[in-house]
């Protein structure tokens, strides 16, 4: 059976066959499971209730944006996995089917979401194609037609519903439809779902929804929008920064304790969905612009827990949980009293400073611990306490300054397919190989030619640092590059360096595999393969002097030079000195700024459209494709290029030319 | 002729009997015919458990005609 904990998958092949010969073979994988609804006892896995501890996500990672490799997939769910968490929410459009195979493979229950919700034909197409595309995957548990939609309490919203609720019966009758609705529960097209999504416990009652009606199964399909910022421990409207206290949220919202014990408290309500599982970019409130992306996030953009991380792990997972915050580096603040939390779910637990006792609190479900400790540097611990034996303890230190750097991989083995790849941890460690957790330091990497940086990040929302860069500066002691393996097997490594930092170096393992079949992408340099030249005419003393040639001057064809297709025009000038004119032609579909890229071995000028575009009296000998480039606006439609070329005594022998292509749909044409 | 693109879909059961769970697994198949002929044609399909070990099977003839879609049950 497929459960979460031990996602078992089987794989169908369905195969066409005429007589004995294989026409058509198709894979499918699939899990064995059941799920079910009740309105009272809220979600069933196997017949084993599960509440749904879930999150809200969009596809959107540090360095990448929305391009993420599969395995980045993987270490998104592997890190909401290890909060305990076991629903994700494709907020709000379909994911990339390869998130869906993750969430198969590792066990993560799918709320699967269509873009639209409407009865247009469009709409329609798009929610059958999702419907039919992910229906074999195990982890999808619920359709969603839609979120918080302005009609969706209407007597039109109901029948947008219905008309929806028809379309994907027609294709899957196992999984319930449902609808996120921000308010209007009960009303419009609450009446056709099969579960009620609610948007928020402030948007409506849920109690009074159940006592309406008791027959109805009810989740949160989105709440909390708790906001914070990691590592930081007081808001900074100049810099765009939340606490990270759990205290922040907009009205609509809740901090996660207090939408978690909402949701704890009440059997009937199946679960909820976080608003959000990691930052995304863009919504940046409760600030704007320069701050960049959202604080919503319980992990950054990289995927760094942010302290509610632990808040949900010590209430979610099995896991048992001592976790301190803040960090102790308050230098300046000494004797100052600091708002020390402990996220933990032991019965009791002990804080210590230097190692003296500051009490010990019994911890009430599901709330944190929360004293005020007069600042002193050096440690502050924690020791948890279940049935009076010590059961995890944690500890946060007073570090020294930045002194070295240390890359900690994902994973240190990567499969050589050009796809494979892993965020590796940048720390910045103090001279005891402590993460110094207001550290800044620019970071500058280099990486093998087996290796490629496909992005880097911090979780700083409010940095304005590309993401596509080999630097990167750290954010509260931490930053992220993320390395993908190319084609070799073999060690990658890596080095990063920061001005009076010990450099940290990493080696990871590439082993051979295959490459995926894939479609090679067109080279954006066409060469231009079709000539004509001149005859052999008087050279100017100097090339830059050359005019444009006449209207009615005659060409005649050259023959080309395969492979290389080289211009060559030795025949033209038949060892003589003189000036050729050749003529080639650059066809665009569309205009726009490109270039033309040629080589030439005597002192050549060229024309573009009749505009002088460059001169090179110094042309090499031998000639050399692309030695020499010129920016130009390509017409839409075809291109006049000349070349104007002193034959150099005769000993030059042509030309090369290749166009950039800068939107890769050129095409050439012949000559008319 | 081809298995139409998202054209299968696996359904299971689950039911518990005798101290063990038995799952029976449906499937739907949409079979195309982009030919310009009818077609007599086998369905073959095989459940592998994750070691690639059959632990299923079914088959089914059908006839296709020309430019046609037969969804097999």
């Amino acid at each position: 059976m497929w459960s979460l904990e031990a996602p078992v998958l089987y794989n169908l092949e369905s195969t066409i066959l005429a007589g004995s010969s294989v026409l058509d073979r198709v894979r499918t994988p699939f899990g064995i499971r059941t799920i079910r609804f009740d309105a009272n006892d809220g979600f069933f896995l196997n017949d084993e209730p599960v509440k749904l501890k879930g999150v809200c996500c969009h596809q959107d990672h540090a360095g990448v944006g929305v391009a993420l490799p599969d395995a980045l997939q993987e270490f998104r769910i592997g890190k909401l996995k290890a909060m305990g968490c076991n629903a994700y929410r494709c907020s709000h459009n379909p994911p990339t089917p390869e998130l869906l195979d993750a969430c198969d493979r590792l066990g993560m229950l799918v709320m699967d979401e269509t873009r639209m919700m409407a009865g247009s034909a469009e709409a329609l197409a798009q929610l059958e194609a999702l419907v039919a595309r992910d229906r074999n995957h195990p982890s999808v548990i619920l359709w969603s037609i839609g979120n918080e939609e302005p009609l969706q309490g209407t007597e039109v919203g109901a029948r947008m519903a219905a008309t929806m609720r028809k379309r994907i019966r027609k294709l899957d009758t196992t999984r319930p439809v449902t609808l996120a609705m921000n308010g209007a529960w009960g009303e419009g097209a609450s009446r056709i779902v099969d579960v009620q999504g609610c948007n928020y416990i402030h948007l409506g009652d849920v109690d009074e929804f159940h006592r309406r009606f008791p027959d109805k199964p009810v989740f949160y399909s989105e709440s909390a929008s708790t906001w914070s910022t990691r590592g930081i421990y007081a808001n900074d409207t100049d810099r765009g920064y939340v606490s990270a206290y759990d205290v922040n949220k907009p009205g609509y919202g809740d901090t996660a304790e207090s939408n978690w014990t909402h949701c704890h408290q009440r059997p009937f309500v199946a679960g909820t969905f976080i608003w959000t599982g990691f930052d995304y970019r863009g919504e940046p409130t409760p600030y704007a612009w320069p701050c960049i992306n959202s604080h919503f996030g319980i992990c950054d953009m990289c995927g760094f827990p942010k302290d509610n991380f632990y808040y949900y792990q010590a209430w979610w997972s099995r896991n048992t949980v001592v976790h301190i915050l803040p960090h102790w580096n308050w230098a300046g603040r000494e004797g100052r009293r600091i708002s020390v939390w402990v996220h933990s779910n032991c019965e009791e637990v002990e804080l210590f400073l230097n190692g003296h006792s500051l009490g010990r609190k019994r911890v009430c479900v599901p709330h944190h611990l929360e004293r005020k400790v007069s600042y002193r540097p050096g440690v502050l611990s924690a020791k948890g306490w279940r049935n009076g034996r010590l059961a995890a303890q944690a500890k946060v230190e007073t570090t020294g300054a930045p002194a070295a750097l240390r890359l900690i991989p994902d994973r240190d083995t990567l499969l050589a397919d050009h796809e494979d790849c892993t965020p590796i941890t940048v720390a910045v460690l103090d001279r005891r190989g402590r993460i110094v957790p207001t550290a800044d330091n620019e970071i500058a990497f280099s990486l093998t030619s087996n290796g490629v940086i496909l992005g880097v990040g911090n979780g700083d929302p409010s940095s304005h640092e590309p993401d596509k860069a080999s630097r990167r500066r750290a954010f509260n002691g931490l930053c992220q590059v993320i390395v993908q393996a190319r084609g070799s097997a073999g060690r990658i490594q890596l080095r990063a360096q920061s001005l009076g930092l010990a450099d940290g170096t990493l080696a990871l393992t590439a082993r051979a595999h295959p490459r995926r079949p894939y479609v090679p992408g067109i080279t954006p340099l066409m060469p231009l393969k079709i000539f004509e030249c001149s005859k052999l005419r008087k050279a100017p003393a100097d090339i830059a002097i050359a005019a444009p040639p006449g209207r009615k001057l005659s060409y005649s064809k050259v023959k080309p030079v395969v492979p290389e297709d080289f211009c060559d025009i030795r025949s033209f000038h038949g060892g003589q000195h003189g000036l050729v004119y050749i003529r080639t032609r650059f066809v665009a579909r569309r205009s726009g700024v490109g270039k033309l890229f040629y080589g030439a071995d005597g002192p050549v000028k060229i024309w573009i459209n009749g505009q002088a575009a460059g001169c090179q009296p110094n042309a090499s000998n031998p000639a050399k494709a692309d030695e020499y480039q010129t920016r130009t606006w390509w017409r839409s439609g075809s291109n006049e290029i000349i070349f104007g070329l002193i034959s150099n005594r005769g000993k030059a022998s042509g030309v090369f030319a290749r166009g950039e292509d800068v939107r890769q749909d050129a095409v050439f044409s012949t000559f008319p | 002729m081809h298995v139409a693109p998202a054209g299968v879909f696996v359904a299971s059961t689950v039911a518990a009997g005798g101290g063990a769970l038995t799952a029976a697994v449906t499937v739907r198949t949409i079979v195309r015919n982009d030919s310009d002929s009818d077609a007599d044609l086998r369905l073959s399909s095989v459940v592998a458990d994750a070691s690639g070990k059959s632990v299923a099977r079914g088959e089914r003839d059908l006839r296709v005609a020309a430019g046609e879609a037969t969804e097999v049950r």
